[in-house]
């Protein structure tokens, strides 16, 4: 320990000596050059931003990975953090400020313990932003006229627009050298042995001056010429998609709500029960219930005990503990009660050609069931509902099968 | 109930104690030994929280250095710090464009693992492999310049951040986990050609789910090939923590028939210490060996990962203040004698000599735009085909124009 402190007390000298040396030299010779800070590209595609807010005020000490700013890009929100200790020397682009470009200059920065007062400004580099705009130009007009290969399709339908694009653009290969044949026109070349010069005398007539097999034949007097001019035609005619030939759908007809609609049978019912209630109601208390009243007591009752309907944000919010949002209303189905038709009379088979009945020419044999509206007290009745769609089909059924159930099973219950 | 939940408590302040510290700066060395040379060696004893052994007794604590070593260590890492620094710059000023992953906060495993070894030892990385490629004797000129894609650049301007190349560097891969088989297949050539060379295969906390890397590790020990499977845990894949990735987070012991040790990836110290354990162990004919270097990265995952999604700024900063490598050396060897003047005009250099290269790296000529810049070094110069397809047939590139 002592040891120790004797070294310290022996370095210290030293180091205030250098100390003094080294401030004594920045404020006299050296004055303090600070950076600046560009305004940042957060994504590859960011060119511009808005400066949402400073987290540090003018003359403020940051140190390595605070934050100093936030960005709002056109995708995001972001924080800038620092990548070095230092102090905030001077904001240039204020809050608020839109549509910031991408490498221009949004602050000054200077380093931990410079003198602020005493702060030297660098430049404001144009070079880079006006480099990062360029850059950002270039971008543009690559997205707006894709250039580069000067044989591109696109570029053939709008020969001045490539013009224009592709002054100074060193040209790409391809061009004027012959296309590498492909392998049937090699081997026919060098089978027949048709020299270098012969070759590039022959007259294409392929896609883009391409040499076909065609071509050779027809030089070797082995094709005909005339096919070959049809065949070009037809290459040329196809280089280009053809669209013309594409007629536009007519739009739907709007599906009628009619044909959405299902009916649905439901079972039989028999009131029974509900007349025995009636007649009790009627000797006990001297009172009349109607039919009807037990069927929309029914109907209430079963509407009110349906399951609410789900849907798939339904089951999504109940995985994760969320309060439902749909509220449960009840149903509202309105059953209808016909009596049930009596069984088909029998009809002895008619000796149908099963030719007939498969080529569709025999007439269906099943009669037409007649049938009577109205409830019939006493004999069996048929409840049926009509329901929107497919996916109320469902519940459509349960909810008949609960108005079965309360009509015959203790019908007393629906009305006291 | 009481009594389990009494037990509970005695037992985490225990598992808390088991786990490697991730403290920079918990070295210790004896004032009255260190000497006032720089070039002489003295003693440091490493905190005994800096390893973790698995199947092994793992390295000692004591480790010999001399200030000169603390002083390049220190400039070492300063300097990849500034370098990436200069790239994240770079990045945002859009001339840097593509992938970058950084390695900001990660730079004790890069001049660690360098310090241990020698020129002739093989290092193979993953993508975030610019700190490792600096060590490995690129400048940061050839590095700035691949990333900006100049022909100065270490592969010409054309493998980017992910792909880095010097001698006994085998890159910067872009596959995940891919360089682990590739790692131990270099082992493999050390020890046929008989050389006294192990070989760093360095993966991510992400990467160590790989298949592949498990592949690698049954080879490897079944034929001892002297390779290390270093395992840089950074807490974080790409968005996702450790422990929500993987069912075993002791990376260490992911070996099973292989030894581990898990490391320190703070201190540069105990990253240097237990490297040059790994490579003694691996060339003494023993087998391979699996390291895991707990460390952390500052920033996010790649360049388009803001890296605050999935952990807290409060986090990263507390990492950033507390366990710092860079700043956890600079106290250390402030402690031991060297003057804070002198470790300012390190850093004063390092700045000068990254700023300038960077500089050089900005100015050299974009490449021209033309197919032969493209289609080149696909072949070794001489053997190269008559021509070479395109996309499409109108750009085949004839060699033999």
């Amino acid at each position: 320990m002592a040891s120790s402190i004797c070294r310290l007390s022996s370095h210290l000298p030293l180091q205030l000596r250098l100390h003094v040396f080294r401030r004594g030299l920045t404020t006299t010779v050296r004055r303090n050059v600070a950076s600046n800070l560009l305004m940042p590209a957060l994504s590859p595609t960011m060119t511009e931003g808005t400066i949402s807010r400073w987290e540090l005020r003018e003359g403020d000490t940051f140190s390595a990975g605070d934050v100093l700013l936030e960005i709002e890009t056109d995708k995001a929100q972001m924080d800038v953090e620092a990548l070095d200790n230092g102090i905030l020397a001077r904001i240039m682009v204020k809050a608020g400020n839109k549509a910031v470009q991408v490498g221009s200059r949004i602050a000054v920065l200077a380093e931990p313990g410079d003198d602020l007062a005493n702060l030297e400004m660098p430049p404001e580099n144009n070079d880079t932003g006006s480099r990062a705009s360029t850059l950002a130009r270039e971008e543009k007009k690559i997205n707006e006229n894709p250039k580069g290969n000067t044989r591109s399709p696109r570029g053939e339908d709008r020969p001045s627009v490539v013009e224009s694009s592709d002054e100074g653009a060193p040209s790409t290969t391809g061009t004027s050298k012959a296309h590498t044949p492909s392998p049937s026109v090699a081997h026919l070349i060098r089978e027949h042995k048709i020299s270098e010069g012969d070759v590039s005398a022959i007259a294409s007539t392929g896609p883009k001056g391409r040499l076909l097999k065609g071509d050779i034949l027809a030089y070797l007097g082995r094709a005909n010429k005339a096919y070959l001019k049809d065949l070009e035609g037809r290459i040329h005619k196809l280089e280009k998609l053809d669209l013309s030939n594409i007629k536009i759908a007519p739009p739907k007809k709007d599906v009628g709500e009619s044909a959405k609609q299902v009916v649905e049978k439901g079972p039989v019912v028999s009131f029974g029960e509900v007349l025995k209630v009636q007649d009790k109601l009627q000797a006990v208390l001297g009172l009349h219930m109607p039919l009807s009243t037990f069927i929309s007591k029914a109907t209430t009752r079963a509407n009110h005990s349906l399951p609410p309907m789900s849907s798939a944000s339904d089951i999504l919010d109940e995985l994760l503990n969320l309060p439902s949002t749909t509220s449960s209303r009840p149903a509202k189905f309105q059953p209808k009660i016909t009596a049930s038709p009596p069984p088909p009379p029998y009809s002895p088979a008619r000796g149908a050609d099963i030719l007939d009945m498969l080529t569709g020419a025999a007439p269906a044999t099943t009669p037409a069931v007649k049938r009577t509206l109205g409830i019939v007290a006493t004999g069996p009745n048929v409840i049926s509902l009509t329901v929107k769609g497919v996916e109320e089909e469902e519940r459509g059924k349960l909810f008949l099968e609960k108005v079965k159930g309360f009509l015959e099973i203790d019908p007393g219950k629906l009305v006291l | 109930m009481l009594a389990r939940s009494i037990k509970a408590t005695r037992i985490a302040p225990l598992r808390l104690l088991r786990t490697v510290t991730t403290d920079a700066a918990s070295s210790h060395a004896d004032m009255s030994s260190v000497p006032v040379d720089d070039d002489k060696k003295f003693t440091v004893n490493l905190s005994s929280e800096s390893f973790e052994s698995y199947m092994i007794d793992g390295p000692s604590t004591e480790l010999s250095v001399s200030k000169n070593e603390l002083k390049k260590m220190y400039s070492d890492m300063v300097t990849i710090r500034r370098m990436e620094m200069a790239a994240d710059k770079l990045y945002k000023e859009k001339k840097i464009r593509g992938f970058c992953h950084l390695s900001t906060g990660q730079e004790a495993v890069a001049a660690g693992v360098e310090h241990a070894i020698t020129p002739d030892d093989q290092v193979i990385t993953a993508y975030r492999c610019h700190g490792f490629a600096l060590m490995r004797g690129a400048s940061v000129k050839s590095i700035i310049a691949e990333l900006l894609g100049r022909r100065e650049g270490i592969a010409y301007g054309k493998g980017g951040s992910m792909h880095m190349f010097t001698k006994g560097f085998y890159g910067g891969n872009g596959i995940v986990g891919a360089q682990v088989p590739v790692g131990a297949g270099i082992g493999f050539a050390m020890k046929y050609l008989g050389r006294p060379n192990t070989t760093f295969a360095l993966y991510g906390d992400g990467a160590s789910n790989q298949g592949q890397v498990f592949e690698a590790y049954n080879m490897a020990k079944l034929w001892d090939i002297p390779v290390v499977f270093a395992c840089e845990n950074n807490k974080y894949g790409m968005g996702t923590s450790a422990n929500r990735s993987s069912a075993l987070t002791d990376y260490y012991k992911r070996g099973q028939y292989i030894p581990g040790l898990k490391v320190n990836g703070m201190d540069v110290l105990a990253v240097k210490q237990a490297s040059a354990y790994a490579k003694e162990h691996t060339i003494s004919g023993k087998g391979p060996m699996v390291m895991e270097f707990v460390t952390y990265r500052y920033g996010g995952h790649s360049m388009s990962d803001p890296g605050t999604t999935y952990r807290t700024r409060e986090e990263v900063q507390r990492m950033r203040s507390t366990q710092d490598p860079i700043q956890g050396l600079k106290q250390k060897i402030l402690e031991w004698g060297i003057s804070e003047d002198e470790l300012k005009a390190l850093e004063k250099e390092a700045k000068a000599s990254v700023d300038e290269e960077v500089k050089k790296a900005e100015e050299a000529p974009v490449p021209d735009p033309t197919s032969k810049t493209l289609f080149e070094d696909i072949y070794v110069p001489g053997s190269e085909p008559e021509f070479l397809k395109g996309r499409t047939l109108e750009e085949t590139h004839y060699y033999r124009a």
